[in-house]
């Protein structure tokens, strides 16, 4: 139901402006919180960082993602900018920066990848973390899963560490963290 | 004098002529770089390489219908030339003088030209023979960290299927990715490239960069939002964002499934492309919608790399994205390959698909309570498989929860422990098997906009005379799909319309008659499984020319709207939907609430769909409403067809529509293009 009111909005029936949709996105605020592996307790717990949340759906509001992308709009944090280069989240070379980086987006994929001990995101962040081989790296963070994920509440940050000690501490793996 | 002493004065003169025609400084003749900069912009216009159709796509100019020159790029210090918008000879020359004169910046976000424009750069360099080597030398920091990142390889077109069930994908959706230079022999050297039609390279296209165009919005105010956007208000940039990012976003979170186009350039090509999409970062473009959107500025972008390309072209008004990926094929070998992304619903429908009845239970339990037990019957790899399922469907059922990873959540709380009790089998999971659905790829659906001609028998005619009468009738959309539509390319339970709008022409009365119009027409239809519960839903407005004793032969603008529940069978072939409607119109002649023109109703609605093979479609439904406070107190309406591809982007069809006062039959012949 909530779906057709929506598209009912895109007849433009609907005239009344959606300020109060917009709370959900309003952490964008990607640029006040770097992903640095320093910075440790500096990020809020889903409210920056390179989370999907943070970064997908920016700073628009509710009934604006549906009309954006109806209207094939997306709507990333501009920071995203081919030119800026400056969003912290974007690094996909090999290190443990850009380990940390996947994680944080892929923390949902990433968690049941693990539990599965493989999958495509154990393949990637096999590369960034220059490990040898991703089946490997899959049966090891598998063994491990209850220690990078405690419990539900877990920061993203939280996961990041122990995913990379697992990687650094096991040594048959020849990660290179 | 000597032949060559004679032809070397010459030229001096002319250089000396050109210098102090065309150049804004003080000729120096000692200037070395002064000369050569002269001659490079003699050659140029000698040359009239300005009209080199690359160049025309580099500055994105157009010829309009009026006939004069304009660029679609709309930030105006974008050209270097004042009046590079609108001529670009002048802009060639402005550039070729940058590229020597202009100082370098102060300011340390600004770039100098030769770092702003490579792929300018390179094209003057091959075609006008531009040596670089004579440019002074420039710190191109912010460009050499761009390509050290994306270290462009090859591209991919990628295409977001649509998924109407969340009403934000309904037309899908086009953006490209560059793809990382890989080793020629390090497919596959990481394992999960088993996955059918997921690249070999093991998790790296995840890697990759996808590079979108899309609107900045400023506005939270949804009436502003479609205005500005239908009128270009609002700028369009280009963005790269790690390929994760979209798949996280379309795979996961909105489920839709992603068709990779990989595209047959090579590496000097994805490099000029890359080139291009770095100099399209430092400007902007008016974002419409309807014409210049997501899709077209990504084809002009893989246009500039190779003149032979030709794209844009075939595009048409509207641009809809599955005409973006048919326009990659009318260049043969453009498209190397394509691969197919599958959304999480596809992966979780695979999962279960096999599972036998004590199985899918299990799952269906332990996603409502992660602790339960699963029978002892269930072992092995099959246990591994019913815990694997149900973690894709807490994905599905909380992926607003797991979006934002909110702590503690319902669906965070779920998943941690399944999750947790699956770690505890030591054995790594098998990849679910998935089998490309190739007769859903858009570039095999049919044409975005569609003609329907043909005679028709109504038992009551035209206004202008009463009984039956034949009529001709034309019905013409702008897009894009019904339920009766050939069904390849498209999704199967889903229709979206734009403005489809039927004329009948009564010869006997000799009468024009609008029969229906919608401004648009969506009926999502969600099949209702196990494990799948959510709602169907249509919606409507426009005009229908209604036909019972509350409203004889008006033509009464109305509006409706329906939620209800979708069963299919046989794999979707064959499915029986139920909605609970709401309709609203209002006429001059309607005997309406309290005898006013409006009518209200509400009523249900069922319907069939029968697709048998391929080609035939039978669609069917009929609905009751009740009019409360109205005379008649009740009114329905029913309709059928059926149509048959027989063969692409051509189908036949009967229809038949009754309304209490009238039926009528007709036969329809449907282009698509």
């Amino acid at each position: 139901m909530r779906k057709a009111i929506a598209v009912v909005a895109v007849l433009g029936v609907l005239g009344i402006s959606s300020q109060a949709f917009a709370d959900e996105g309003a952490s964008a605020t990607v640029t006040t919180a770097p992903a640095k592996v320093s910075v440790k307790g500096a990020r809020k717990y889903g409210a920056a960082g390179c989370g999907l949340g943070s970064i997908v759906f920016g700073n628009s509001a509710g009934i604006v993602q549906i009309f954006a992308a109806t209207t094939n709009a997306t709507f990333y944090s501009q920071l995203y900018g081919i030119t800026s280069g400056t969003s912290n989240c974007d690094e996909t070379g090999p290190g443990q920066d850009s380990a940390r980086i996947f994680i944080d987006a892929n923390r949902e994929a990433l968690a049941k990848d693990i539990s599965r001990g493989k999958g495509e995101t154990i393949a990637s962040l096999t590369k960034l973390a220059g490990c040898s081989d991703t089946n490997a790296v899959g049966m090891s963070l598998q063994k491990s899963f209850r220690v990078i994920f405690p419990n539900a509440a877990v920061s993203n940050e939280n996961v990041s560490d122990q995913i990379i000690s697992t990687l650094a501490s096991d040594k048959s793996l020849s990660c290179s963290l | 004098m000597s032949f060559s002493s004679r032809r070397a004065a010459f030229l001096r003169l002319g250089i000396f002529l050109s210098l102090l025609l065309f150049s804004p400084r003080p000729a120096h003749a000692a200037d070395e770089t002064a000369t050569y900069v002269d001659a490079l912009v003699v050659k140029a216009r000698e040359t009239k390489l300005a009209d080199d159709p690359q160049w025309m796509r580099l500055g994105h100019w157009y010829r309009g219908a009026s006939g004069d020159m304009r660029a679609e790029p709309d930030a105006p210090d974008w050209f270097q030339a004042s009046n590079g918008k609108t001529d670009p000879a002048a802009e060639m020359e402005a550039t070729i003088r940058a590229f020597f004169y202009a100082p370098e910046p102060t300011d340390p976000k600004a770039q100098h030209p030769v770092c702003r424009y490579p792929a300018r750069l390179a094209f003057l360099t091959k075609k006008l023979g531009l040596d670089p080597n004579r440019l002074k030398k420039h710190d191109c920091k912010k460009l050499a960290e761009f390509m050290q990142k994306l270290q462009p390889g090859s591209a991919t077109l990628i295409f977001t299927s649509y998924y109407l069930n969340s009403p934000a994908s309904a037309f899908g959706h086009s953006f490209l990715r560059i793809n990382k230079r890989r080793a020629a022999n390090a497919a596959n050297a990481n394992g999960a490239g088993a996955r059918v039609g997921v690249r070999e390279e093991g998790g790296g296209d995840l890697l990759d960069y996808g590079i979108d165009y899309s609107a900045i919005v400023d506005t939270g105010n949804a009436v502003m939002y479609a205005f500005k956007g239908l009128t270009g208000l609002f700028p369009g940039t280009f963005k790269a964002v790690p390929y994760f990012f979209k798949v996280r976003e379309y795979n996961d979170f909105e489920s839709r499934d992603l068709w990779e186009y990989d595209l047959a350039l090579d590496e000097k090509e994805t490099e000029l492309l890359t080139f291009h999409i770095w100099e399209l970062g430092s400007t902007y473009f008016d974002y419409y919608y309807l014409s210049e959107n997501c899709s077209y500025h990504v084809l002009a972008a893989i246009e500039t790399v190779n003149p032979k390309y030709r794209l844009l072209e075939y595009l048409k008004y509207p641009v809809i994205p599955a005409d973006t990926v048919k326009a990659l094929y009318k260049n043969p070998g453009l498209v190397a390959h394509v691969r197919y992304r599958p959304s999480l619903r596809t992966i979780f429908a695979q999962r279960t698909e096999k599972m036998n009845t004590a199985e899918k239970d299990a799952v269906e339990a332990i996603t409502a309570n992660p602790d339960a037990p699963i029978s002892d019957a269930i072992q092995g790899k099959a246990r591994i498989a019913v815990i694997d399922a149900a973690a894709d469907l807490v994905d599905i059922r909380y992926a607003k929860d797991l979006l934002h990873s909110t702590p503690n959540s319902e669906g965070e709380k779920i998943k941690q422990r399944l999750l947790a009790r699956r770690s505890e089998i030591a054995i790594a999971s098998d990849d679910p098997e998935i089998v490309p659905p190739w007769r859903r790829m858009p570039n095999v659906g049919h044409g975005s906009q569609r003609i329907m001609l043909g005679p028709g028998y109504s038992s009551q005619g035209s206004t202008t005379q009463s009984g039956g009468s034949g009529f001709g009738q034309l019905e013409y959309r702008l897009a894009l799909h019904d339920l009766g539509d050939p069904t390849p390319g498209y999704p199967e339970l889903s229709q979206i319309e734009f403005l489809p709008t039927r004329v009948r022409f009564y010869p006997k009365g000799r009468a024009f008659e609008l029969e229906n119009f919608s401004i648009v027409r969506v009926v999502s239809l969600s099949p209702q499984t196990q494990f799948q519960r959510s709602m169907s839903w249509k919606v409507r407005a426009g005009i229908t020319r209604l036909r019972d004793s509350g409203c004889f032969d008006c033509a009464a603008p109305d509006a409706e709207i329906g939620v209800g529940l979708a069963f299919p069978f046989a794999k979707e072939a064959l499915t029986f939907f139920f909605t609970a409607d709401t309709y609203v119109a209002g006429h001059r002649d309607m005997h309406g609430i309290k005898d006013s023109v409006l009518r209200a109703g509400v009523g249900p609605f069922a319907g069939a769909r029968v697709r048998f093979g391929e080609d035939l479609v039978w669609l069917t439904g009929g609905r009751w409403l009740y009019l409360p406070l109205q005379k008649p107190f009740s009114t329905w309406s029913a309709d059928t067809t059926l149509r048959w591809q027989y063969t692409y982007n051509f189908a036949l069809g009967v229809e038949l529509r009754a309304q209490p006062l009238a039926v009528d039959g007709q036969i329809v012949s449907a282009i698509y293009f």
